[in-house]
């Protein structure tokens, strides 16, 4: 016997749904199945469905229209009339008010339409950035059971980030002891150089402990990922690729597995390659495994990421309550333990992503939300205007007894058409506004924002969409339909709606949405430029250096072939040689740390005559530096002198250090002289300050001016070597030669991030520049929309008052009287909006100069100019009706 | 006196699209159930039975004891719901045979020009 076939589950569904109260209920289902189990036989699958959901339709379709009384309820007693039930004649009468609806808005396809494109706009970008808060916040992650995963950190109060905080200590000894969680795992950020055949090149990649797979439940395409003996030192030279790498390194070989590959100029074996799209933590293309010799098991450093899962059944509250616990037994057994942190449990999501992300969406959701409320004014008055023509016939209505009720289900219903209709076009504008953003994001930057390439329409959008359009368009339409289902009868049916009494609290009405959306988008407006200002400041204003003209080239070098000081020291000496040689160059330095660079690096020190407080370290931005480099950067030199070749003694250390550093640390006195050590190593001696320079702005999210000092490479030489060329021509075309260079010194050590310094700039300004450039899209938006509101109101006003005009031409008013009387009007309207507008930028100034770093500072000029510009647009915006005003021919005006 | 004689119901008055539902349980015999008696109709007129016409109309012979309806046991093709069979009553077969009646009678003389071919 073959299976009895399933019907499409929604239509069947409904179908059941639809018949719940009626008696035929099992009879219908049955017949409906059993026709489809033959339509299946004689048709196939697909287009039985197809028929099954028609069927549906037309069941459904009786039931809602009551042309068939047995499939609704109770048995029809035989001549006696069903009498209607109500819920049935209510959507009878709705359905009947969208038809009518929808056939007024036909007939007046321009009004209908620009209602409908306002509508789009406003919800289509509330759309984008909801899918962006859904995408980017609920849910960045597409791993299973994510929501059993937690974050466990080891921080202070003052540092919040909870990622790269944990010690090892902590995680070997949270993972022995906790019993709340079946699996704990840890990574740390480990970018290797690769060499091989081809070009070394330099990979982001990531050293884990074993359990991280399982974690996030990743399984091997090739081979096996790690087990807990890999986390032997000695036992650790075992890479897992990623699917990307394999391809592009490896050539997609599936003999890959057992081969040994060079990292760091050392072995390791290939023993696994990941699915295709997988890479966890974010960007990951090669993964080896965490182990910890005894020394570093002791570390109370914090830098690792720590993931735990719980075990099925226990809740986070339980977790928080063990680690606390483990922590403060940790605490009281280890001397060394940082008494200020405190252990943390938070969510995956929560611990996952970046700290400032929350923020700049609420930004950008509380922007789009003017916008929509601008878009929901505009639409109000546009209906309100509808309703002000329709006087005449709604009081027709009423005096033939329409209840008022029926009335303004009937206008609700105008506004509901409009929003059935604007949703489809809403979720267009989502589409483009998130094809844009995603577009405008370079690719190194998509690593670190999770579920960025998951942004796009998707169902929680088309929901979102749904709902927003049909709760705007209540909201929306309320005030209108309430307000013009109450005309007075008597005087609109005597006068032929044409006097001005009955529209006198109307054009309140619709003069007091013109001053909300001059309020509102006054806020905006000013919050744009806020943001533009802010981004133009960081990308395109002084940075303390002068990144024109420079080209920059990093390379790492590894513990295993530059283990010693030495020869670091050689390594980062003869590239700068080799680099000067380079025609086209005119200087060319290396320091261990850029501005504009996505990493930092900072050291504690300790000042000569200040007792240090382990506790309440000092921090300080470390630079390790070439002696040119200053120069080639053009950081100038204040005070004092720069770093010279001869400073190369490692017995007598020296610094040249920034302005913000001498004035923070020696605010009184001069700071030429001074000493200070690096409290990790204070066996390097004191280091003396011999100069003082300008300050840089390093990062567009760091505040500005950080405490910054210049040590000579040749006396601390660093692993991480990056190469700043000044060139007399086009930097960018010296990119080959430089990469050859560093090729010329080593040819094993790949060469990454060869880019000119502004290029470096814009990518790491990229993030601010977003949000400016949203903001001034909302902000646009936001203008043009008010200028259309005020335009609608003051055309409809005039249109009203046509007959007036006229009486007052008649008698001697000068035509610039009248422009005078409307402009005037709109100045009086656009002045009240101003006002309010005001003081709600000034409360989102607030937000945004909490919100952005301290990047945005409020200028009373900006607002200014933008009250200004605001009111001269709601002027100009009136005037087109008005000059139309003063063109009416008095003797055509009165015979009206 | 003449005497009364005992007033016999009129047979119930009943629409056309019962007369069709009516001819159509009959020829089904007892095979008589929603499925066949719609498709029936369908392919012996060419009109399309919607089916909440269809229930409603069953639903009012019934009610007028016209018909009756017994329910088989449920079935797994039904999605084990059970079939609804239905009989005609006397009274039914009364309905239906004054209203063959009427046609047949209305249309002697007829026959040429409508033509009736079964």
């Amino acid at each position: 016997m073959t299976p009895t076939p399933r019907p499409p589950r929604l239509a069947d569904w409904l179908l059941r749904h639809v018949l719940r109260h009626s008696p035929w209920r099992d009879t219908v289902i049955g017949d409906v199945r059993e026709e489809f189990a033959a339509e299946v036989l004689a048709r196939g699958r697909v287009r039985a469905g197809f028929w099954y959901a028609r069927q549906i339709g037309a069941l459904v379709a009786d039931r809602l229209s009551g042309a068939a009384p047995a499939i609704r309820s109770g048995f029809a007693r035989p001549d006696v009339p069903v009498p209607p039930v109500s819920g049935d004649r209510f959507v009878r009468i709705f359905l009947h008010d969208l038809r009518l609806a929808a056939r007024g808005f036909r007939r007046q396809p321009l009004a209908g339409g620009v209602i409908v494109a306002t509508l789009a706009l406003g919800l289509g970008v509330n759309a984008a950035i909801f899918n962006m808060f859904d995408v980017l916040l609920v849910h960045p992650f597409s791993i299973r059971g994510v929501d059993r995963l937690v974050m466990l950190s080891e921080n202070s109060a003052e540092d919040p980030e909870p990622q790269e905080s944990v010690s090892p200590a902590s995680f070997l000894e949270w993972r022995k002891q906790a019993q709340v969680f079946d699996l704990m795992a840890a990574y740390d950020w480990a970018d290797r150089n690769l060499a091989g055949a081809r070009e070394p090149e330099r990979v982001a990649g990531f050293r884990v402990s074993a359990d991280l797979f399982p974690l996030v439940e990743a399984t091997p395409a090739l081979g096996t990922f790690f087990t807990a003996d890999d986390e032997v030192v000695g036992h650790d030279r075992k890479v897992v690729l990623s699917d990307s790498l394999w391809r592009r390194r490896f050539a997609s070989d599936p003999t890959v597995l057992g081969r040994v590959i060079r990292l760091d100029g050392e072995p390791y074996v290939v023993v696994g390659v990941g699915t295709a799209g997988f890479s966890f933590p974010e960007g990951a293309e090669l993964w080896t495994p965490l182990a910890f010799d005894a020394k570093a098991a002791e570390s109370r450093t914090g830098f690792l990421t720590a993931l735990a899962r719980l075990r099925p059944g226990r809740t986070i509250d339980e977790a928080r309550a063990e680690m606390v616990g483990i922590y403060a037994r940790e605490k009281a057994a280890s001397p060394s333990a940082n008494r200020s942190h405190d252990v943390r449990v938070r969510t995956f999501i929560a611990g996952m992503v970046d700290v400032g992300m929350p923020t700049i969406l609420a930004l950008w959701q509380a922007a789009a939300l003017l916008v929509l409320l601008i878009a929901g004014a505009n639409v109000a008055n546009l209906l309100l205007a509808r309703g002000a023509e329709r006087q005449r016939e709604l009081a027709v209505r009423l005096a033939l007894g329409a209840g008022r009720w029926r009335i303004v289900r009937h206008l609700l219903a105008d506004s509901l058409v409009l929003a059935v209709a604007a949703a489809p076009a809403a979720v267009g504008v989502a589409w483009i506004t998130l094809r844009v953003c995603k577009a405008a994001m370079p690719a190194a930057l998509v690593r670190f924002v999770a579920g960025w390439n998951n942004l796009g329409v998707d169902g929680h959008l088309l929901l979102f969409t749904l709902a927003a359009a049909m709760g705007t368009a209540v909201i929306v339409g309320l005030m209108p339909a309430a307000r013009s289902s109450r005309p007075d009868v008597t005087t609109v049916l005597r006068d032929g709606g044409r006097t001005g009494t009955a529209g006198v609290t109307h054009s309140r009405m619709r003069r007091g949405f013109v001053v909300g959306e001059i309020a509102l988008a006054l806020p905006l407006l000013v919050a744009s430029g806020l943001s533009a200002i802010g981004a133009g400041r960081f990308a395109g204003g002084p940075q303390g250096y002068d990144p024109a003209g420079v080209l920059r080239v990093s390379t790492v070098l590894p513990e295993a072939t530059y283990a010693s000081g030495d020869a670091r020291r050689q390594f980062a000496e003869r590239l700068v040689e080799s680099a000067a040689r380079v025609p086209g160059v005119i200087i060319a330095g290396t320091a261990s740390s850029l501005p504009a660079n996505s990493s930092n690096q900072s050291r504690d020190v300790e000042l000569d005559g200040v007792p240090f407080d382990p506790q309440h370290p000092l921090a300080v931005n470390y630079r390790a530096v070439s002696p040119r480099y200053l120069e080639a950067l053009r950081i100038p030199i204040l005070r004092g002198r720069g770093l010279a070749d001869a400073d190369r003694e490692p017995g007598q250390p020296v610094a040249v250090i920034s302005r913000s550093m001498a004035s923070r640390f020696w605010p009184a006195k001069d700071a030429i002289g001074r000493r200070f050590r690096l409290a990790r190593t204070p066996e390097r001696g004191w280091v003396t300050v011999v100069g003082i320079c300008g300050d840089t702005i390093d990062d567009w999210f760091d505040s500005r001016n950080e405490p910054t000092m210049y040590l000579p490479a040749a006396q601390m030489p660093d692993a991480h070597v990056n190469l700043v060329a000044r060139t007399s021509g086009d930097p960018a075309s010296l990119a080959p030669a430089l990469r050859a260079a560093l090729a010329a010194v080593d040819p094993e050590q790949p060469a990454f991030q060869v880019m000119t310094m502004e290029e470096a700039l814009r990518q790491r300004t990229i993030g601010l520049r977003f949000i400016a450039g949203l903001m001034a899209v909302f902000g646009g938006l936001a203008l043009v929309l008010a200028a259309v509101g005020i335009y609608a109101v003051m055309a409809s006003y005039v249109a009203q008052r046509r007959h007036e005009i006229g009486i007052r031409l008649a008698l001697g008013a000068s035509r610039r009287d009248v422009l005078q009387l409307l402009v005037g009007q709109a100045g009086r309207l656009s002045m009240a909006g101003v006002a309010i507008g005001l003081v709600l930028a000034a409360a989102l100034a607030k937000l945004m100069e909490s919100a952005l770093f301290g990047i945005v500072s409020a200028d009373p000029r900006l607002f200014a100019a933008t009250a200004i510009a605001l009111a001269a647009t709601a002027i100009v915006a009136s005037l087109i009706p008005a000059r139309h005003a003063t063109r009416v021919d008095p003797a055509v005006a009165l015979r009206e | 006196m003449r005497s009364m004689a005992k007033a016999t119901p009129p047979p119930s008055y009943i629409g056309e699209f019962e007369h069709l539902l009516l001819l159509a349980i009959l020829q089904c015999g007892d095979q008589a159930y929603t499925v066949p008696i719609r498709r029936l109709i369908e392919a012996r007129t060419g009109r399309r039975v919607a089916r909440g016409a269809l229930y409603t109309s069953l639903e009012r012979l019934e009610g007028k004891g016209l018909l009756t309806s017994r329910l088989s046991a449920p079935m797994a093709v039904r999605g084990g719901r059970a079939r609804r069979y239905f009989t005609p009553t006397s009274a039914g077969l009364d309905a239906v045979r004054a209203a063959q009646t009427a046609v047949v009678r209305l249309s002697q003389g007829l026959e040429t020009l409508l033509d009736v071919r079964l």
